[in-house]
């Protein structure tokens, strides 16, 4: 988790709750795993054994296990964290309004009135979003969770299968996760500064309006609106773009598993593999283990589009920490 | 040159003005006194096209329509009014004037002392700093933008209000040198700043009289 995330959730009284809740909601998609790779193994051994009356005890045991372990996630979802993510808006709004009525007037213009705005709502949202919101941080938490254990398991049951995977993931991974989305929060930074400049326009047009009218400056007032706005969309267009490649790369990686068949098949026909129904239950790990790494990946391009607002909440929240007065 | 004939105007379905007439000739410099809320800016505002009456009509410079009529005049607010974005371009508005245009207008404005002094000169952008500017320097801009667009008719409304003696006397003169020849209505409550001019209006408790000539002009 980045440092200043950590100093936002301290300053507002929220970190011990949010890793409640993380430690909580953390083993969904493991379980998820362990409960598909088996259910899978367990039909096709029992279909292939003709064994109908285990075949129906086991649909019941695993729609039960399912439905308790989808409760549980709900439950967790509905209550903790919708309430987490309801106190970390108000009381960030509240620290931040704290933190402007706290400042004397020249301190208050060191940041224009749209920059202000812009802090105040989209900054805020992209702190909470970073946090709570899906294919974030509290998501890639549980992916990470999911991929660890899903490895260990991977490990045990063949470990040749897990080294190649691993081997052609990573490539992929450190292209898409690291390399492409790199300058992603440079773009995003700079739309949310081209926001705060959007949103500067908006008083000065109802204020001005009877200037603007008479000196006929409607043209070069709409000009530098649209400037401004269409800085927004460049500037999000980029960033956008810069996800869609990293989207489009992580997904290719899942390709490989097809690859991977084909260049251990050879060894696989031998001791390696007992059955079919073993085969599905190790290529079901493998793909929960890319669906981990295709999940982080996402997550990472996501908080690092919302790790702008995470800094510009954290520059005010900060300069109020530290201030000697 | 501006003519108000039976001009009524309503603001939220209350009178402000039933039935106003007045005239003003060209080139003459028209003051109009009294206390805040009479109804002096809303005249003013009327006179530049920006309000509408409810009935009755306004011809400036042989126009009646706002819209013609706003081409017709140049204001100076009490409030300057400034745009995020450069001096030149809150002087020009965007409009292309010859450089020895803009030069005369930073003259006769008052500010080439200080635009010499800024690093990017008349393009620092104002921006986010527009509120550091003085009052006198946000108000010397916006007189620097009124004299840009060179109009007939010159519309003051309480222009040097926020300023301190100084400034305030700074502003004026600038204002009067650019005016000399041109029909002007100035809108204040200090009189005082009101002297020279040709007509003195003085509006209170819903009456618009004519204290050079000693007439009533409008009675609500």
């Amino acid at each position: 988790m980045n440092h200043r995330v950590i100093r936002i959730l301290k300053e507002l009284g929220l970190w011990k709750t949010f890793v409640i809740v993380m430690i909580l909601r953390s083993p969904f998609d493991f379980l998820n795993s362990v409960l598909n790779a088996n259910m899978l193994e367990s039909f096709i051994r029992l279909t292939d054994q003709r064994d109908g009356d285990n075949l129906s005890r086991t649909f019941w045991i695993f729609l039960l296990f399912t439905l308790l372990l989808f409760a549980y996630n709900a439950s967790i979802w509905a209550t903790v964290a919708v309430k987490t993510d309801m106190m970390l808006h108000r009381r960030l709004r509240m620290k931040l309004l704290e933190s402007m009525l706290s400042r004397t007037q020249q301190e208050m213009e060191e940041y224009s009135e749209g920059d202000w705005i812009t802090r105040l709502n989209s900054d805020v949202d992209k702190v909470a979003d970073y946090l709570t919101a899906p294919i974030n941080f509290m998501h890639s938490m549980i992916a990470v969770v999911n991929f660890v254990l899903s490895s260990v398991i991977l490990i045990m049951l063949n470990p040749t299968l897990f080294g190649v995977s691993l081997f052609l993931m990573i490539p992929f991974f450190i292209l898409s996760s690291i390399v492409i989305v790199k300058n992603i929060p440079k773009f995003r930074k700079n739309a949310q500064e081209s926001f705060a400049r959007y949103t500067n326009w908006m008083e000065p047009i109802i204020e001005a309006g009877d200037a603007i009218t008479v000196f006929d400056g409607q043209d070069i007032v709409l000009d530098k609106v649209r400037e401004e706005s269409e800085k927004i969309m460049r500037e999000n267009v980029k960033a956008h773009r810069r996800t869609a490649w990293s989207l489009a790369v992580s997904a290719a990686s899942g390709m490989t598993g097809y690859l991977l068949l084909l260049l251990i098949g050879n060894s696989m026909i031998g001791t390696m593999i007992k059955d079919f129904a073993a085969l599905i239950k190790i290529t079901q790990y493998r793909g929960r283990m890319m669906m981990g790494v295709m999940c982080v990946n996402s997550g990472i391009n996501n908080m690092k589009s919302n790790l702008t607002g995470v800094v510009r909440v954290d520059e005010i929240l900060k300069a109020e920490t530290t201030d000697p007065g | 040159m501006i003519e108000l004939r039976n001009v009524t105007y309503k603001y939220e379905d209350h009178p402000v003005f039933q039935g106003i007439s007045f005239r003003v000739e060209k080139g003459q410099k028209v003051g109009i006194v009294g206390e805040s809320g009479c109804g002096k800016s809303t005249l003013l505002k009327l006179i530049a096209g920006l309000y509408t009456p409810a009935s009755g009509e306004i011809i400036v410079a042989g126009k009646s329509a706002a819209a013609e009529i706003t081409k017709k005049v140049t204001v100076v607010m009490q409030s300057p009014m400034l745009l995020p974005m450069s001096i030149r371009e809150n002087i020009t508005m965007g409009h292309d004037y010859p450089e020895e245009w803009i030069d005369m207008v930073i003259d006769a404005a008052n500010i080439r002392s200080w635009i010499d002094t800024l690093d990017k000169g008349l393009d620092t952008y104002l921006g986010d700093r527009a509120d550091e500017l003085s009052g006198g320097q946000a108000q010397r801009i916006a007189i620097a933008r009124a004299i840009c667009k060179n109009a007939e008719i010159l519309l003051l409304d309480e222009p040097t209000s926020a300023l301190d003696g100084e400034n305030a006397a700074c502003v004026l003169e600038a204002l009067n040198r650019y005016a000399a020849d041109k029909t002007v209505i100035h809108v204040t409550h200090r009189p005082e700043h009101l002297s020279g001019y040709d007509r003195i209006f003085s509006m209170k408790a819903g009456k618009l009289s004519d204290e050079t000539a000693g007439v009533i002009i409008y009675e609500s």
